[in-house]
């Protein structure tokens, strides 16, 4: 069979997680008390890495010279490249907005609270839509059998991703890291689970655990990405150096969570 | 709660950078719709003239009509009218496209600079080609020694314009390839009917079809008319039961297979005939009365033959024999058998194929609906079109090399010369016969023939062959060592009449004509031959008195109604009024056909020989034998053995390869070759389409035989071939001949003494797509071909022929293909 | 509106390749690129022993998964039931080829677009058979409206156990298969695309 995805659909999938992260993750720490600081890191981040991503996806089209076509078509909406093109295209104007209000110099005049409230919704509603979307492009393909009953896994990595940047910004993200982690190794065990009790799943199960993908997902996804830095944040709570580890194993833990779904099966 | 808010003017300003992001978008999908054709729909649609003509990617020849536009050719089916292949082709049919304009074809004269061999030459007008040939030949023919100009051809489907240039030159020695290909089952035939060397079964209405290593779906010479009308018959319940050495495709459609060890069919039908015999369950009466041998006789004579025995030798379980018989002659008369190369290219081939011959005689079922037929022309009516005048004498000078005289069989009737292709390079490097010039025409004998590195050698001497042209389509390791190069025509611009032994048992006739205009500067035969004579002169010139090629064949088509506008337009005739070919012999004679007619012995002659037999009183016409009967013995045969002092068995025996048995308990291989589906002869290796299906040849073996030599999938082995060690044979001492390097495929698919070769591989010229990339040569002329596309560069691809030894059957000198005894050793990493 | 399927004969399949070649030639499809091959395979162990052959192309399905993927539209269901790729419309993200079970789909560099089997929608429409329909020697290929009882194809059909390619995909096939030998869950793994890294190298290592 052909793989038709390769390496930019690749670092697509797991790169999606960070701006998606970080705006939801920004919004999680600052609910009572938002800092400048961090709102402005939080929407400058996620317009960067946005947009970087967009230019992934484009230039992984063998067309480049038409990715026009995924945002102005309607003709099909069942597929979900089609949403996530436009849902990503939304979230840019929506950082744009929020990029320009964060960077205003004086006092805004006639401000409009609504708006302002309406506007901050819909770029976490928008949000969440791109942190499950990846399961929803993948359950579409055949080469990524493990990606498409994921969603809760590519939620929780995102918002990892997300805190995780928090945390080395400097923001209070550790108690929000450490519930993720909780959940993140639940939900893990949950698709273990689910896996082996499906004859045909079985395979994919035993590639991750015991088969070449082994070291990546033991090692990477599971060591670095959620015991280590539970142990590190658990143990050593005040020390900075610490947190800042455990935010960049987290980092790369869940970076290689999300590759993986992408890539055991195909 | 957020640190930002948003006014009145940042909506607006959002709204403006939407708008203007919308509208840029639009403007891009805009200018994307003007400017985007629609989808781009296949080649075939709307007005395209639609040309009837031939195929001859094989030589089965089926009708075909080539889709043309604007000059182009577009793509190629399969003519409905086509009696023999009834509107059908294969993937070579279809493929012709990808031959006509592939981009290594040959389009320009080409003289050799520096050594022969050495692959540097120069483009040269046709003017000047045609005067260094014919001052060469000319020379040659006035020397008073015309034979010294020989004529190597391989597949020839132009035999008209050959035979004719080659008599009026004066010169026999033609040299073809039928005993690298069919010798052995014609002359077994014509030994036992006489009327035809080909035998026809009729598969569509046959229930039960017993083959004996033939391959029809995939390289018989009646292929796709065959394959079909196999299918029609299995559609309605037939079985087919095929011995091969090897899962050959017809093999796997078979209801039966049983892998065989090579050169056991004869030993398999006698042991069939045997318990036939014995069980009674013959036609006795048929027997009797249309053979020239007592059934009782014959039964004495396969009684040796026991099915345990032919067990012991083939491989074939003894009840399944017994049960085969059964429900052989069970079928009767709608049964028949088929068999070809996988039977004839032995050592014993002659035997194998007359015993498998006999067996149909045996149940009664020769010339019944159904049953094994034949039909007494292998063309068209060559009485009703006869070749247009004058016609050149026959040559006075001889050949030895085409005489062949070693070999009793292999040009003992008449009508029917077979010559023995394999020995003449080596009888030329013997200097039996000096050659002065030699001409190769759609023959890649310097690769396909046994012992190519032997043809090489002699083709490369300039002292054994001073002058040598090559008229092909493309280069071959042959025209490698030419001294002039023609680049010839595709049969997709050319002209020819031609048909092939009727399947449908009504004969027919056919015409090939060009689909476009010649590529290049490149010409055929039927414009090369009347210019070269009209410039060697001295009376040549009288046989080609036609001004243009349509002129010919406007006189040739004559006597079809509609004439030569017809076979234009439909591409092949067929006379309604002729019935099939059914029970010819039956057939009683007239009144008139028996005036001033003498019978003798039963026999009735007539003043041109003999004509029919009294049959229970009757007079009929019988079969074209000596005797006028199925000759289940054959006294013709034995006398003519007599006279090169062999000894030929008048009855059919089995002999087994001598040595193989020893060599067997050494653990020595035999080694086979055949063909894929795909391929035919050197020239479909040139088909993109074709290579990009099948372009690479590892060994088979045996899994059981592979784990025995210590061998898995993919192992990189020498194989190393022997001479037969066989006095009667030409170097028949055994000794060591050869090596090649190859790799290990494993499949359940063959006998575990075996090991199997594609053929269709190996060559190192023609351009990427039929080297496998290896051929990096620019053609001069020519553009740098384009190897990027081709997937399958550096893929496994081995020539075989070179450790496969010339080994005539000491008995009509068919090659003894299947015969060879190799030995396999692993090789660390293939270097 | 007819619902254009095939059906393929197993039994009478003789492995040749013509349908195959004749779809290339007919659109030229690039090297490398198949919209229609026939796949070779071995069962049983020696003697018992037997070679299946298996024409394969796009499925045309009713539920076409790659006719849901494509974000650009595509990829689209014609008024008989082919499901076809407009040229124009396809920016090459390989959506389709993703959700394709059949592998069907390719990257045809040529066009610059994704490209597969059309059932000859343009023959099709000049009232002639698809071009590896017509190249079948056996006739083991038959085309036709599934939904005219009259059909040649319906009648085979029904007269027929027939089956489809990779059931569980749950697609809904229109090539339909005769398969007596069972045959097509030998190749459940794979695709209408070729494998070209299978060959053995002739490089000596
Ligand atoms: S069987 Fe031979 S002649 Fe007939 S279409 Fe195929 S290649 Fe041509
Ligand atoms: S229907 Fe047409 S496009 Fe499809 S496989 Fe057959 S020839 Fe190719
Ligand atoms: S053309 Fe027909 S017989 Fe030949 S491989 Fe294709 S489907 Fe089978």
């Amino acid at each position: 069979m052909t793989v038709a995805w390769g390496p930019l659909l690749a670092a697509y999938v797991v790169l999606v997680g960070l701006p998606t992260g970080l705006t939801l993750m920004t919004w999680w720490v600052g609910r009572s008390g938002a800092s400048v600081r961090l709102e402005r890191i939080g929407a400058w981040g996620a317009l960067v890495a946005l947009v970087a991503i967009s230019v992934l996806l484009v230039a992984d089209l063998g067309r480049p010279e038409r990715f026009h076509l995924m945002l102005v078509r309607f003709d099909n909406l069942a597929s979900p490249i089609s949403w996530g093109a436009k849902l990503i295209a939304l979230k840019i104007l929506l950082l744009l907005l929020v990029v320009h209000a964060v960077e205003r110099r004086r006092p805004p005049d006639r401000p409009l609270p609504r708006l302002t409230k309406v506007v901050a919704v819909l770029l976490l509603a928008v949000s969440f839509a791109l942190a499950l979307y990846p399961a929803a492009l993948l359950a579409r393909s055949w080469a990524s059998p493990l990606a498409g009953g994921a969603g809760v896994l590519f939620v929780l990595t995102a918002l990892l991703m997300g805190a995780a940047v928090v945390v080395l910004l400097g923001g209070e993200g550790r108690t929000a890291l450490l519930g993720l982690l909780a959940a993140s190794a639940v939900a893990l065990a949950v698709e273990a689970l689910a896996l082996a009790g499906r004859p045909g799943d079985r395979l994919l199960l035993a590639e991750l655990t015991t088969g070449g993908s082994a070291p990546l997902f033991w090692g990477v996804a599971v060591g670095a990405g959620l015991l280590l830095p539970a142990a590190g944040l658990l143990t050593l709570p005040r020390n900075r150096v610490v947190t800042a580890l455990c935010a960049v194993a987290v980092l790369a833990g869940a970076a290689a969570t999300r590759y993986l779904l992408f890539a055991v099966g195909s | 709660m957020s640190t930002w808010t948003l006014t009145r003017r940042d909506l607006l300003r959002a709204a403006a950078v939407a708008g203007v992001g919308a509208a840029g978008l639009g403007g891009i999908e805009v200018v994307h719709r003007m400017t985007t054709e629609p989808r781009a729909a296949g080649k075939t649609v709307g007005a395209v003239r639609r040309v009837a003509s031939m195929c001859q990617m094989c030589t089965t020849a089926c009708g075909i009509i080539a889709n043309v536009k604007d000059g182009r050719l577009l793509t190629i089916e399969g003519n409905p009218a086509d009696p023999n292949s009834r509107g059908a082709v294969c993937a070579k049919g279809v493929a012709g496209p990808s031959i006509l304009y592939d981009p290594s074809r040959l389009l320009y004269p080409l003289r050799r600079v520096g050594r022969r061999g050495e692959g540097r030459w120069r483009r040269i007008t046709w003017d000047e080609a045609y005067t260094e040939i014919a001052d060469r030949l000319r020379a040659i023919r006035e020397s008073g020694r015309p034979e010294e100009f020989a004529f190597q051809q391989g597949r020839n489907r132009s035999t008209d314009i050959v035979a004719r240039f080659l008599d009026a030159f004066g010169t026999p020695s033609a040299f073809n390839h039928r005993a690298l290909c069919s010798l052995n089952r014609r002359a077994a035939i014509l030994t036992t009917i006489g009327d035809s060397d080909w035998d026809l079964g009729d598969y569509e209405n046959s229930r039960y079809i017993l083959n004996f290593g033939s391959n029809w779906a995939e390289a018989h010479q009646g292929h796709i008319p065959v394959a079909t009308r196999m299918m029609r018959a299995r559609e309605r319940g037939a079985k087919i039961v095929t011995f091969d050495a090897r899962l050959s495709n017809t093999a796997a459609l078979s209801d039966e297979w049983y892998a065989v060890r090579p050169g056991t069919d004869g030993l398999i039908a006698l042991a069939i005939s045997n318990v036939i015999c014995q069980e009674g369950l013959w036609d006795r009466e048929w027997f009797d009365r249309w053979t020239n041998y007592p059934a009782e006789k014959y039964a004495e004579h396969v009684r040796a033959y026991t099915p345990e025995m032919a067990q012991a030798e083939s491989g074939v379980p003894a009840e399944a024999i017994r049960r085969i018989a059964r429900e052989f002659a069970g079928a009767t008369p709608r049964c028949t058998t088929i068999c070809n190369r996988g039977s004839a290219a032995h050592r014993n081939g002659f035997h194998n194929d007359r015993a498998i011959t006999v067996l149909n005689a045996l149940v009664g079922n020769m010339g019944e609906e159904g049953g094994w037929c034949w039909h007494p022309m292998s063309a068209w009516d060559k009485k009703a079109l006869p070749e247009p005048g004058p016609i050149a004498p026959k040559p006075t000078a001889r050949s030895l090399i085409a005489e062949a005289k070693d070999w009793p069989l292999a040009n003992a009737w008449q009508s029917n010369k077979m010559r023995v292709g394999e020995i003449v390079y080596l009888w030329i490097k013997q200097r039996r016969q000096r050659i002065s010039a030699l001409m190769t025409y759609n023959c890649d004998q310097a690769w396909a023939w046994p012992e190519a590195n032997l043809v090489r050698e002699v083709l490369a001497d300039e002292d054994l062959v001073p002058f040598h042209v090559c008229l092909d389509v493309m280069a071959s390791e042959t025209s490698n060592l030419a001294d002039i190069i023609l680049p010839w025509t595709t049969y997709l611009e050319r002209w020819d009449i031609d048909s092939r032994p009727p399947q449908g048992l009504v004969d027919y006739v056919g015409l090939r004509q060009p689909v476009v205009p010649p590529l290049g500067e490149s010409k055929d035969l039927r414009e090369i031959f009347p210019e070269l004579a009209r410039r060697i002169g001295g009376g040549m010139e009288h046989y080609f008195p036609w001004a243009t090629q349509e002129e010919y064949f406007e006189q040739y088509f004559a006597p079809v109604p509609g004439g030569f506008g017809h076979m234009r337009e439909a591409g092949v005739h067929v006379d309604p009024a002729k019935k099939p070919n059914y029970l010819p012999y039956e057939k009683e004679l007239t009144a008139e056909e028996l005036e001033g007619t003498r019978t003798e012995d039963g026999v009735i002659h007539g003043p041109d020989g003999a004509i029919g037999v009294m049959v229970d009183g009757t007079a009929r016409r019988g079969f074209g034998t000596p005797s006028r009967k199925v000759e289940v013995h054959s006294q013709f045969v034995n006398d003519r053995g007599r006279e090169a002092d062999r000894t030929i068995s008048p009855l059919p025996v089995y002999e087994p390869i001598p040595g193989h048995r020893e060599q067997l308990a050494q653990g020595r291989l035999i080694m086979i070759s055949f063909k894929w589906n795909v391929h035919n002869a050197h020239r479909t290796l040139q088909s993109k389409w074709l290579q990009e299906i099948s372009h690479t040849n590892p060994a088979w073996l045996n899994p059981a035989t592979a784990s025995g030599l210590g061998l898995a999938h993919g192992d990189w082995i020498e194989v190393t071939s022997y001479r037969p060690i066989d006095p009667e044979v030409p170097r028949g001492d055994g000794s060591q001949l050869g090596s090649l390097r190859t790799r290990v495929h494993l499949t359940e698919g063959i006998h575990p003494q075996v090991i199997a070769i594609a053929h269709n591989a190996g060559r190192t010229t023609g351009g990427p797509v039929a080297s496998n990339g290896r051929d990096r040569a620019v053609l001069v002329g020519h553009e740098p071909p384009d190897h990027g596309r081709v997937w399958w560069a550096g893929s496994l691809s081995v020539a075989q022929n070179d450790i496969l030894p010339i080994y005539p059957d000491p008995v009509s000198g068919q090659q003894a293909y299947h015969d060879t005894m190799v030995t396999v050793r692993r090789i660390e990493g293939g270097a | 509106m007819a619902r254009l399927g095939m059906l393929i004969d197993l039994r009478t399949c003789i492995g040749c390749h013509a349908c195959s070649v004749a779809c290339k030639a007919e659109f030229d499809v690039p090297l490398g690129n198949f919209r229609d091959t026939v796949k070779y395979v071995e069962e049983g162990a020696y003697p018992k022993v037997t070679r299946h052959f298996i024409p394969v192309l796009c499925n045309h399905c009713e539920d076409a998964p790659c006719l849901s993927a494509c974000p650009t539209g595509a990829v689209v269901r014609l008024d008989d039931g082919q499901v076809t790729i407009e040229d124009g419309d396809c920016n090459l993200n390989r959506a389709c080829m993703a959700a394709c079970p059949y592998d069907a789909i390719y990257v045809d560099e040529d066009r610059g677009a994704a490209a597969k089997c059309t059932f000859c929608d343009h023959r099709t429409a000049e009232g002639r058979q698809p071009a590896c329909v017509d190249a079948c020697p056996t006739n083991c290929r038959v085309f036709g409206d599934l939904d005219d009882p009259e059909s040649e194809i319906a009648v085979r059909a029904a007269a027929n156990d027939v089956t489809v390619w990779k059931e569980s995909a749950g697609t809904r096939p229109k090539v339909l298969y005769v398969d007596p030998k069972n045959a097509l869950p030998l190749i459940e793994e794979q695709g209408v695309q070729v494998d070209t890294t299978a060959d053995l190298s002739g490089e000596p290592a």
